[in-house]
């Protein structure tokens, strides 16, 4: 686990305080008042400064001053929070690599970053486009766009973070809570998130992701790993969103391709709330109702979830051709290879799945709907010579199955004739993704 | 006061005065905008920019903006939309060095360089001699390797006297009178540092925008009547090869002239947009490739510069209801019109740089799409 907490009390406070106070002149530290007694949150106020940089209480003008303290940071230096809340009416930005950012109260909530003032801010409400940036141990609310994004940059590391919109699961809230794009070694861990319109763990067009421990509700999708390669999502719970985990490879980006990514351990259920997404954007076509799902992404592993309770589906995995049909004027890209190969599903515990599919999985015509399900377009028009290598592993008991033959689906029987829930051609294995788990 | 500069005494006092402390200067006591004796710039110790503008001895006056003479004054082809201001663009190098020559990329440009720009409203536009009301002067410097281009900008006080360094921005409420005579309102924001890199690009990899050949290869008077800005440099030794004749050099049009439409299209867009919407930039991850070189409706490939493409993480409100960014003779259906006409915060484009919508850049990309041959993308 982290860090071994502090015996915390005014007395270590000061004392810490004072330590930092001394070791570097360049802090900022803004304390209630001149008298050092009271530490640098104040008299009372238990904090742990242990490697404080700087650190920042809440102002008359937070957003001026948190914003130049993220300017003149140093590399290598860690800005803390005071507990508090922050009014913030601007977007943050931090440009310098080797940052951290954290609050220095004992609780996830005493910190809070409060964005409700920010009525003028573009889309990336937190911009962070320099390496080796720390988020840890703060509460990150009403974000008019995007909650803590972090584009074009390695190692980017979120931790113990807290992000939502009081008003709850609204269309006008921030699309992604927690957004790296175009990172490289991307670490989320034992993060909250809720309430974001599309994703609320986002990871996009990124090499390397873990994503652990963390709880995430109440938005269109949990997870989303978009064109990512080596992604590894486990130990988390992912419940009340429209679809609950999700591996996309999707077109018209920049990165064209998205390839073995390991989901294992994840608790993903009752992933049923009506989608509120953008009619107009692509996860306004995730089915209601999804647990886990697959869009064209290549060598995804699904092992050792818990998935129960999902109306639409447990495990669904779909070309990209057929997802994209139900997005208006959404067009595929001849830059991507839109079907999902070599998926291998195995071991996983499921309950509850598929008891009222919704639109458009209810044209399958099936109820329940089967716990792993598969669209069957692949390489060859006939799905049963598996040349896609949809593999169910090589131990009984396997999961209820069928390949519904999507490319079919406006056909006048729907496709029906070609729908198999036959496991034995998908009896197989593939190799195991390396995990990092310990 | 000026007596001062002028004796021995002075070099003393720039030595111990940057000895002792990071961000004083020569003449901390200089009362800013009135004409200073110090002709010869005087840059800032790497990582420690001077407090107030005048310290940098750009201007002789710089209140009038009129240049040291060694600092030289430029103008480019295609500017990027700065909510109306009047901008004025100076280029400083240091002695002895020279810019590396490229015939479409960006230009290399020595340690020391430093690009400054200032911006302001004209108090009233139909009327040049009633002057400019200065808002900010924004540095580029460049300093050795890591830190590569810097980004400062300096505030300019309502009495115009003094610029002074702002790091965490500001806003300025602000009046003039537009050309057509109409009284217009801004709250013009000042950028905070960090700002600067979303369109100059991050830490070790910022850059000037339009230090390239397409952007300077234009005439600008300096004092004998028009000169290509190119051939200015060469002669006064600048660059470090000799370029191809004016009219070989490639050249952006003015976007807002009388020459073909496409080729305005493809100016505005990009000296407005490639910085984000490039190969390299803060929107490479979208595809969308608004570069003119990605823009050539003959050698390039339509989807990327968003012909029938549907954007694929745009957020909410981010597509206006609408499925491609560009459809051809159909600007009402494309979304990259659509974000430009639009102030709502998160959908508006650019998304940093302006608080008003540029009704003529926002015209002529509805002219440049219309002007494609008819295509519904379905």
């Amino acid at each position: 686990m982290r860090m071994p907490s502090l015996v915390r009390g005014p007395w270590v406070a000061f004392a810490l305080g004072s330590i930092v106070l001394a070791g570097c002149g360049g802090g900022d530290t803004t304390s209630g008042g001149g008298a050092a007694p009271e530490g640098p949150c104040g008299a009372g106020v238990a904090v742990d400064t242990t490697g404080c940089t700087t650190t920042v209480a809440t102002s008359s003008d937070d957003s001026t001053k948190l914003q130049t303290a993220l300017i003149n940071v140093k590399s290598g230096e860690t800005v803390c929070l005071c507990p508090g809340t922050f009014k913030l009416d601007k977007q943050l930005s931090l440009t310098v690599p080797s940052v951290t950012l954290k609050g220095a109260g004992k609780l996830v909530t005493d910190s809070v970053l409060d964005f409700a003032g920010d009525t003028k801010g573009g889309n990336d409400t937190m911009l962070v486009t320099s390496d080796n940036f720390t988020i840890e141990n703060l509460w990150v609310k009403n974000t008019p766009g995007n909650g803590v994004v972090v584009r074009q940059a390695d190692k980017p590391t979120f931790r113990n973070l807290k992000v939502s919109w009081d008003a709850g699961s609204l269309p006008s809230n921030g699309a992604y809570s927690i957004y790296p794009a175009e990172c490289t070694h991307v670490l989320v861990e034992d993060c909250e998130v809720s309430g974001a319109a599309d994703a609320a763990i986002y990871v996009g067009q990124s090499t390397g992701a873990i994503i652990r421990r963390n709880k995430a509700h109440g938005s269109v999708l949990g997870i989303e790993l978009e064109n990512v390669t080596n992604g590894e999502a486990y130990d988390n719970e992912i419940y009340d969103n429209t679809g609950g985990l999700a591996v996309f490879l999707l077109a018209n980006l920049d990165k064209k391709d998205a390839s073995k990514n390991l989901l294992h351990d994840n608790n993903v259920h009752d992933n049923n709330r009506k989608n509120f997404g953008d009619k107009s954007t692509f996860v306004s076509s995730v089915p209601q109702g999804s647990g886990i799902l697959v869009v064209g992404a290549d060598d995804t592993e699904i092992r050792n979830n818990t998935v129960k309770n999902n109306q639409s589906a447990g495990v669904l995995v779909v070309s990209y051709t057929l997802m994209s049909q139900l997005v208006p004027g959404a067009k595929t890209d001849p830059k991507i290879d839109p079907d999902p190969d070599r998926t291998f599903v195995h071991d996983n515990l499921f309950s509850g799945n598929g008891t009222d599919p919704q639109t458009p999985l209810d044209l399958i015509g099936v109820k329940p709907l089967e716990d792993v399900t598969w669209d069957g377009i692949g390489k060859t028009a006939d799905p049963s010579k598996n040349d896609a290598k949809f593999c169910l592993g090589t131990k009984a008991p396997y999961p209820s199955f069928r390949m519904f033959a999507g490319a079919h689906l406006a056909d006048p029987d729907m496709g029906k004739s070609l729908q198999s829930t036959d496991t034995k051609p998908y009896q197989c294995d593939l190799p195991a993704l390396p995990s990092s788990a310990p | 006061m000026n007596k001062a500069f002028a004796s021995p005494i002075r070099g003393a006092l720039v030595l111990v005065t940057l000895l002792a402390a990071c961000s004083s200067s020569p003449e901390t006591g200089g009362a800013g905008g009135g004409p200073s004796a110090i002709t010869e710039p005087t840059p800032a110790p790497e990582g420690s920019p001077w407090d107030t503008l005048d310290q940098w001895h750009f201007f002789t006056d710089a209140a009038t903006q009129t240049p040291s003479a060694s600092v030289i004054p430029y103008d480019v082809n295609a500017p990027l939309f700065s909510d109306y201001t009047a901008k004025r663009r100076f280029l400083w190098l240091p002695k002895g060095t020279k810019i590396g020559w490229q015939d479409t990329e960006r230009w290399s440009f020595p340690v020391g360089a430093v690009l400054i720009k200032n911006f302001g409203y004209p108090i009233d536009a139909r009327d040049p001699t009633k002057g400019i009301r200065l808002l900010e002067t924004r540095l580029l410097v460049h300093e050795s390797d890591p830190a590569g281009w810097v980004s400062h900008t300096y505030e300019w006080d309502a009495a115009q006297k003094t610029a002074t360094i702002k790091v965490a921005g500001d806003t300025i409420d602000m009046t003039w009178i537009d050309e057509k005579g109409a009284t217009r309102t801004n709250a013009y924001e000042v950028p905070n540092t960090n700002v600067c890199q979303e369109c100059h690009g991050k830490t070790g990899k910022t850059s000037s925008l339009a230090g390239r050949t397409r952007q300077w290869n234009r005439d600008h008077d300096y004092g004998k009547g028009p000169e290509n800005q190119i051939d200015h440099l060469v002669a006064l030794g600048l660059l470090d090869v000799a370029p191809p004749p004016a009219a070989q050099r490639q050249t952006l049009i003015d976007p807002s002239g009388t020459g073909d439409v496409g080729e305005r299209g493809r100016a505005y867009l990009d000296a407005n947009c490639s910085h984000c919407h490039g190969v390299i930039g803060l929107a490479k991850g979208t595809a969308l490739r608004l570069d003119y070189d990605h823009t050539d409706p003959i050698k390039g490939d339509s989807t990327d510069f968003g012909v029938c493409k549907s954007p694929a993480s745009a957020g909410a409100g981010g597509t206006c209801g609408l499925s491609f960014d560009v459809v051809p003779g159909h600007a009402d259906q494309s979304i990259l019109v659509c974000r430009m006409e639009t102030l709502t915060a998160k959908v508006t484009m650019p998304p940093v740089g302006h608080k008003l919508v540029h009704d003529e850049g926002v015209a002529l990309m509805k002219a440049w799409i219309d002007a494609m041959p008819e295509h519904l993308c379905q």
